[in-house]
């Protein structure tokens, strides 16, 4: 086998041969490049990827009221409050995903450019839509997941989705934790000659644009306005992304995009000890945070998903609050869905309460449920690897040791991670990787628009790095 | 997992492979990660003669590529299911219907007496879980873990 630093050191030419795109010539000088340049000229419109999305049944998924979880909200709601809370139901998709809109531009980019098939790195959902997709265009299909620690003990919501992609006709490469995921997953592509079906290129995201683009359509045509606020559970900032872009392609000015992940702090996503000791494999902070950060650690040199351009607020829910939520929407709504993608609906809960009675909350996804993958499954899986579940007060959780199922609705809340955190920690790594000692006219336009800050908050950040600015 | 210990020629098996071994993982992982290799498993038709569990073994996977690794399992099955039943979550369907109260399906074309029937039905089948006081007030429905 090759080595680790051998095949790292070839990462660039490997992936660009993997994704037929040339980043270079969006790159304008140590830290900027033209972002919408990039999704302009190698992603599709909206028109496009509606007509890509169908020919593989893709797409036009209801919207659903979910009227008895308004009413819980409205219960718990000072008078006068509690919006009503509408959920695109994206687990109608093939695939069982909304990550089916994401594999459908990328397999349908990866068949127009003759790839003999598609790769993808991915222990979520997006396997299994990347699978699907492949087999409806006659293509290859391997999934590269992190599925085991060194017990070979897996976490079983990762187990469903390998057997998912298995059901597709993937072949599907289980690992150890560690980021060296990569590295085999380089090694794949070098060897099959496959299209690198990544979550991050222009297609994996411009495919997430139809969802904001068809909630603001349907929330129009049946409530004559527009959604006041759209709920995203966030991850490596895709969704957030695709969202917020359809949402301003539909028109929708003065819609508020909420991002929402699952609150996993102090757990390390590479160690081989936490890794079980978390019950969410994905919308969760261990992903939200870095990548909102600092998206260009992706498998591709530039990555298109944002959240900082397009994120107006971001929410914390605890995993237990998420298990509650998703036991309220099977029995209240009659919809067993998620658990992971019911991060946004959590939030969205304690969003409504806040908001008047006639106002819109959108939560823009469900996903499919099924074995390992559902609350029971993964709440057994937590307490046989030492995890306390017990009824109370969601603040009393702690990530990896403690899952606190609230005991009534009202305790269902939502913590704001601040985003000038987010933004300050942004401009320190683009600082760092440029390796400029200086920020210049183009410089300090790319930050403004990468963290939607004033030139003040980042004059005062660089100030604070010891970043001199020029003209 | 089949509990079968050799393979013959042709049938569906897992193989495991040490991709990095301990001391050559990437320098970012840390230390519990680096003390431990990277493994993985594939799955695929065995394409090399008869092998047992530990031997080495080649397969042929869906994707028509080959890989050698170490026999792991044969004929291995998908054992993942919906755990066990979980006491914490059992009561709050009961619980949300019963803070919501009959108006809760006013919405619905079946009418409020049919629809406290409907209430009551559900929560006479539900109510058995959490026996100890209302489930509707907070800290007394539930069972602690």
């Amino acid at each position: 086998m090759k080595s680790y630093s051998e095949v790292m050191a070839r990462r660039g030419e490997i992936v660009r041969r993997a994704v037929g795109i040339d980043y270079q010539r969006f790159e304008r000088g140590p830290m900027a490049f033209d972002y919408e340049g990039m999704m302009a000229e190698t992603g599709y419109d909206i028109e496009e990827t509606r007509r890509i999305q169908r020919e593989t049944g893709v797409g036009d998924t209801p919207l659903l009221e979910l009227r008895n979880i308004t009413r819980l909200a409205r219960a718990t709601a000072p008078p006068g409050k509690g919006a009503r809370i509408f959920v695109k139901d994206e687990a109608a998709n093939p695939s069982g995903s909304f990550k089916a809109r994401r594999a459908a531009l990328s397999v349908y980019q990866a068949s127009r450019l003759a790839y003999p098939g598609v790769a993808a790195a991915t222990s979520g959902n997006y396997g299994a839509a990347v699978a699907s997709q492949a087999c409806m265009r006659g293509l290859g299909c391997i999934i590269v997941q992190e599925v085991f620690d060194s017990r070979g003990v897996g976490q079983p919501e990762i187990i469903e989705k390998g057997r998912k992609c298995e059901a597709y006709g993937a072949e599907v490469l289980q690992l150890t934790v560690g980021p060296e995921l990569f590295y085999v997953f380089l090694m794949v592509l070098e060897e099959t000659g496959y299209f690198n079906a990544s979550l991050y290129t222009p297609f994996g995201v411009a495919g997430i644009e139809t969802i904001g683009y068809e909630l603001a359509e349907q929330v129009r045509a049946r409530e004559g306005r527009d959604p006041d606020v759209v709920v995203v559970t966030h991850a490596g900032g895709g969704n957030v992304t695709g969202t917020a872009r359809g949402l301003r392609k539909a028109g929708c000015e003065r819609t508020q995009v909420v991002a929402a992940s699952v609150d996993l702090s102090g757990l390390h996503m590479a160690s081989d000890r936490d890794f079980n000791r978390k019950s969410f494999t994905t919308g969760h902070t261990g992903f939200g945070v870095p990548f909102a950060t600092w998206p260009d650690r992706a498998d591709v040199p530039r990555n298109a998903a944002r959240p900082l351009r397009y994120m107006d607020r971001y929410v914390l829910v605890t995993q237990g609050e998420v298990f509650y939520v998703t036991e309220l929407l099977a029995q209240l709504e009659g919809l067993e869905r998620g658990p992971a993608g019911n991060t946004s609906l959590s939030a969205a809960i304690a969003l409504a309460r806040d908001l008047d009675r006639d106002q819109i909350v959108v939560v823009q996804e469900t996903e499919y449920t099924g074995a390992g993958k559902h609350p029971t499954a993964q709440l057994t899986f937590a307490r046989h690897n030492g995890v306390t579940v017990r009824r109370g007060d969601p603040a009393d959780n702690v990530p990896g040791k403690v899952i606190v199922i609230p005991e009534h609705p009202g305790q269902l809340r939502v913590s704001d991670y601040p985003l000038d955190a987010l933004r300050r920690s942004y401009i320190r790594n683009a600082v760092e990787r440029s390796g400029i000692s200086a920020v210049g006219p183009a410089e300090m336009e790319f930050l403004r628009e990468e963290t939607r800050a004033g030139e003040g908050f980042i004059r005062s950040v660089l100030a604070e790095f010891g970043t001199g600015v020029t003209a | 997992m089949s509990e079968r210990r050799s393979a013959e020629r042709g049938e569906w098996v897992q193989i495991h492979v040490i991709v990095l071994e301990p001391g050559a993982r990437a320098p970012q992982v840390p230390p519990e990660t680096q003390g431990v290799p990277l493994e993985m498993w594939a799955k695929g038709f065995l394409v090399s003669g008869r092998a047992a569990i530990g031997e080495n073994a080649e397969i042929e996977t869906v994707t028509g590529r080959r890989l050698s690794g170490e026999l792991s399992a044969v004929e291995p099955a998908h054992e993942h299911g919906f755990g066990e039943p979980v006491p914490e979550l059992l009561s709050i369907g009961s619980e949300a219907r019963k803070l919501l109260g009959r108006e809760a399906y006013a919405w619905s074309a079946v009418s409020s007496r049919d629809c406290r029937d409907l209430d009551s039905r559900k929560r006479g089948c539900r109510d058995h879980h959490s026996p100890d006081g209302d489930p509707a007030v907070p800290g007394a429905g539930g069972v602690a873990g």
